[in-house]
């Protein structure tokens, strides 16, 4: 019953907040289970850290979302414009059965997830769910560090909610949630992608390895992916001066950062991003703002809870002499050319994406209001270089260890933004700009 | 230059290439090799199972093993093999805390790579077992 009040006080706010911008309404709904899961979490989480009740949060939640409804128009755009041949349609019809046949098998045959779910992920919710009352012991200093227990809880408290509302844990919980995640992951990129392309976005990126290579062994990247996307996609459908809309995506942006560390990142980037695009204070407020309560949570939890960081304070320490280390740059480059050709992991499309680089971004143009947004893929990529040259491990083993999972972050980001790149010819008519 | 003319002419039919590897190696890895080939996963830490009832209640136990573990995040890290075996027992057996370093507990949680290893550490003398769900694993308390 309480899983059922719940699910209904999670979407009816979720989506009393996402009628409030002028979005397209198919955007909307793909955007909308993210909010919700992030609902469903968040609460749990404060009612966890505060001792209130979350049955006492659900109706609150209901109670605003429903008076939300009540009072407020609804600002949604009815725009969907399906496009696309009927052989692009069927394609990805095909293509998506594949995926979800392909992380069904995986998530049956494997319950517990890879190596990071069951370490960090899923150890994290089940404790969360085990210890009720006593979940501080989950972020001890005393637990083998490589469980990270310093790492944000949207993901761990989705599973251990889950596992409430069954009433026992279940390892369909994680791995439904895997599911949900990578599939929206697609149906943002398809549903945020212009209706000229959309089908192409969509088929990019059900057909990349590496998205349902770390779906299947439930990865928190595919959700930080999952909710970046979101963000970003909010940002291309914007209308001009919208603040809404820049404060929802700040509200996405923020989910990120409450799914994984690295989520700090992008939403950083992004907020530069909206500053330089806008050219205004009250966006980059508005962003900040959207941003704020899940912020906030975070940053509860770090002080409050988290154990610090062990690598941060001393691990950079001589980290400009390992930035340019002629070693350690030498060992990248052969890693990421040999990376972009790794068939296991990232098909061709890696390869692809050179490919559209070397061929035909000069003869495309960006949009006037991504001018800047259109740059934080590669600020990201940039950054993640910059950190893994300057931190203490071995090169090799780090990059291998984490460049897919960083690359799977921000790749549904770079197709949608890819998407909405126009031909050069027909740049005068949009005031677009390379 | 030659085949950047080709892609450029012919972008839909390299686009289409992208797209069938993409999906040719997830359904081939994922429906044909891994069923066939790998053996299907058992549930992590499930040989840890049968001390959880006698840790119920109980905040931490000592953690004893034959494999070192990683224990500076500064340092490269060396000890996989061993990093995983903690790994498995903590997610088994959370929320008590595999307690890796530092003083001495009364309960400790024998996880070694190997039996021998198991039965010279309970040989030693400064142990009981409490129960040895298998050659490798036990629930001592120290004497």
């Amino acid at each position: 019953m309480n899983g059922i009040v719940a699910g209904i006080a999670a979407v009816t706010f979720s989506w009393a907040v996402l009628r409030q911008v002028a979005l397209p309404r198919h955007l909307a709904y793909a955007v909308a289970p993210l909010g919700m899961l992030a609902v469903l979490s968040a609460s749990w989480v404060i009612g966890l850290f505060f001792g209130i009740p979350v049955a006492g949060i659900d109706v609150a939640l209901l109670v605003a979302g429903l008076a939300l409804i009540a009072t407020t128009p609804v600002r949604l755009r009815q725009e969907f414009v399906s496009g696309g041949s009927p052989l692009l349609k069927v394609a990805f019809a095909v293509v998506c059965a594949i995926a979800a046949s392909a992380l069904i098998v995986h998530l049956r045959r494997f319950p517990d997830g890879g190596n990071d779910a069951f370490i960090i992920w899923n150890l994290r919710a089940r404790w969360l769910f085990r210890a009720g009352a006593d979940f501080r012991s989950a972020f001890s200093p005393q637990i083998l560090f490589w469980t990270h227990p310093d790492y944000p809880l949207l993901l761990p408290a989705l599973v251990a909610r889950g596992f409430g509302f069954l009433g026992r844990e279940s390892a369909a919980v994680p791995a439904a949630i895997a599911f949900v995640f990578t599939a929206a992951s697609v149906g943002v990129v398809f549903a945020g992608a212009p209706a000229t392309s959309r089908w192409l976005s969509g088929l990019a990126v059900v057909t990349t390895p590496a998205l349902v290579m770390l779906g299947a062994t439930e990865q928190a990247d595919v959700p930080l992916a999952a909710f970046l996307t979101a963000a970003i996609a909010i940002l291309i459908a914007r209308e001009p001066g919208d603040l809404r809309a820049v404060a929802l995506a700040g509200a996405f942006a923020s989910m990120a950062a409450w799914t994984k560390n690295e989520g700090i990142l992008h939403l950083l980037l992004i907020a530069a991003a909206i500053t330089l695009d806008e050219r205004r204070a009250r966006a980059a407020l508005a962003f900040v703002l959207g941003a704020l309560p899940l912020l906030a949570l975070l940053v509860f939890f770090k002080v409050s809870y988290a154990t610090p960081n062990a690598l941060l304070p001393r691990a950079f320490e001589p980290a400009l002499s390992r930035a340019l280390s002629p070693e350690r740059w030498s060992a990248l480059l052969p890693l990421l050319l040999r990376r972009i050709v790794l068939l296991q992991a990232w098909g061709l499309h890696l390869a692809g994406l050179l490919v559209w680089f070397a061929v035909f971004r000069r003869l495309t143009v960006t949009r006037p209001h991504l001018r800047a947004l259109s740059w934080v893929p590669l600020a990201t990529i940039a950054a993640h270089f910059c950190i893994l040259l300057c931190q203490p491990h071995d090169l090799v083993f780090m990059f291998k260890v984490t460049i897919d999972r960083l690359l799977i972050q921000i790749w549904p980001s770079i197709l949608l933004l890819l998407s909405w790149r126009v031909p050069a010819r027909e740049a005068y008519l949009v005031g677009a700009s390379t | 230059m030659i085949a950047m003319e080709w892609i450029r002419r012919r972008w839909a039919a390299a686009l289409a290439l992208v797209f069938i590897v993409g999906s040719v190696r997830i359904a081939f890895y994922y429906l044909i090799y891994e069923p066939f080939v790998d053996r299907r996963g058992s549930p992590v830490g499930v040989e840890f199972e049968p001390l959880r009832p006698l840790l119920v209640r109980v905040a931490q136990v000592e953690y004893l093993s034959d494999e070192p573990l990683d224990h500076d995040p500064l340092l490269p890290r060396q000890f996989d093999p061993g990093d995983m075996m903690y790994a498995r027992a903590q997610y088994a057996l959370a929320p008590t805390i595999l307690v890796h370093s530092g003083g001495a507990l009364h309960l400790v949680l024998a996880n070694f790579a190997s039996a021998p290893g198991l039965e010279r550490a309970i040989a030693s003398g400064h142990y009981d077992v409490l129960l040895r769900p298998a050659g490798n694993i036990a629930l001592l308390s120290r004497k």
